[in-house]
């Protein structure tokens, strides 16, 4: 705890936190409602249990990537697609300005696995964090966050002892679109149901055109978005190969020699590297401010003027 | 798989990850259902009647089927490491540039 008491307005804190999130390239951020993330978060995954003290959960998002990177092959947006790492840097940042502007204890929150459980439950849900905060609503592709305005972004957050209002989720939820809903009524799928390269989606939408439910299968989405989960496998298989030149192949293999590339520039692209459902998802491509292309046409008062 | 020195440390039998792996990994947040938005409208009943579709932690698993949590957590990603193709990714090169998958000109399923 600091020793120096520094008096707040709680409003303008919240103000100049979320201002800061902005300019420094956020498309949105958020105060959740923290004792909601409390109750709704399962037991070892609340945000007391990583910052006992915790006041507040902030959440930004940054925007996906250009506009070009759509048109480009799944093999090359494996390398490039994500872009959370500039809403790591963003909340990396916010939490050290807390500290130095308002004397209150904040970090980071780590968006990473929980080393106990494996390598599919993260220590926190950043979507929870996000959801509550009110910068995304649940898609039915697999509950990836989309934003009316803003698409598809990447989220991070920040704990803080600092106390701050919360806000309120959205009120409204983009997804299914109108097109995705004329679809579904023709074929039965979405989209992004469609078009999963592991058919890992599914799921109904009402008569009110509203998300009825969404199934998702988790593990088979993995198979294409956590690679690291294969090296495992590829290495037992090489051990258990019967000859050595069984072992040469399989770690030799083209598909198999990526991963060692990966592992060796640090590539993210060893995890999240499957865009198929939002590359065919109409929020995720084509909201008003989805890219930068479409954010600076906003910026120059609409585009086709 | 016969039993390892890792299953023992965990107090854990083959048969037991025979009988009980598939429903292990039923129950946990590999395979997730959501019913309506209820997060999103802060439906606190729905929030609480959906958790078992969004799936369960292994603490959770563990008290519904009377286990350790720890041999649940060690079932668990057993299951999904033997489960889990390391051949599926390949679909990925053929697609973008204005190709979609498609189920049904793809060989393996």
């Amino acid at each position: 705890m600091a020793n120096k008491k520094i008096d707040i307005d709680p409003t303008e804190a919240k103000e100049a936190i979320l201002g800061y999130c902005l300019k420094k390239g956020a498309l949105a951020a958020g105060v959740a409602d923290l004792q909601a993330l409390e109750r709704i978060a399962p037991a070892g995954h609340r945000p007391s249990d990583l910052m006992p003290r915790v006041k507040s959960v902030i959440s930004l998002g940054v925007g996906g990537q250009t506009q070009g990177a759509w048109t480009l092959p799944a093999k090359a947006m494996s390398f490039f697609g994500s872009t959370e790492g500039r809403a790591y840097t963003i909340a990396y940042g916010l939490a050290f300005m807390i500290e130095r502007q308002y004397l209150q204890r904040s970090v980071y929150c780590p968006p990473d696995i929980d080393p106990e459980l494996g390598s599919r439950v993260p220590l926190q849900s950043l979507k929870l964090h996000a959801e509550l905060a009110g910068i995304g609503a649940r898609s039915l592709a697999g509950d990836i966050l989309l934003h009316p305005d803003f698409g598809y972004m990447y989220f991070a957050s920040v704990f803080t002892e600092l106390e701050l209002e919360p806000d309120k989720p959205m009120e409204t939820n983009p997804c299914p679109a109108p097109s995705c809903t004329d679809m579904y009524k023709k074929t039965g799928q979405t989209p992004c149901m469609k078009f999963c390269p592991v058919q890992c989606l599914s799921g109904s939408i009402g008569e009110d055109g509203k998300q009825a439910d969404m199934k998702y299968d988790m593990a088979a989405c993995a198979e294409m978005t956590q690679q690291y989960e294969t090296l495992a496998t590829v290495m037992a298989s090489a051990m258990n190969a019967e000859t050595a030149d069984e072992r040469e192949v399989m770690l030799h293999r083209p598909e198999n020699k990526t991963l060692w590339y990966k592992m060796s520039v640090g590539s993210g692209g060893l995890l999240a590297q499957c865009f198929e459902c939002m590359r065919v998802c109409p929020i995720a491509t084509r909201a008003p401010l989805a890219d930068p292309i479409l954010r600076a046409e906003a910026a120059l008062g609409g585009g086709d003027e | 798989m016969a039993e390892t020195s890792f299953h023992r440390a965990y107090g854990v039998t083959e048969d037991m990850v025979s009988e009980l792996g598939d429903e292990i990994f039923d129950l946990s947040h590999n395979h997730q259902t959501r019913i309506g938005d209820a997060v999103r409208e802060m439906n606190w009943d729905a929030i609480e009647a959906g958790r078992v579709g969004m799936g369960l932690t292994d603490g959770e698993i563990a008290e519904r089927l009377s286990l350790e949590v720890e041999q649940v957590t060690f079932i668990r990603t057993l299951v999904e490491g033997q489960r889990f193709h390391t051949g599926h990714y390949k679909r990925l090169y053929k697609l973008g540039g204005g190709k979609r998958y498609r189920p049904e000109r793809d060989p393996d399923t």
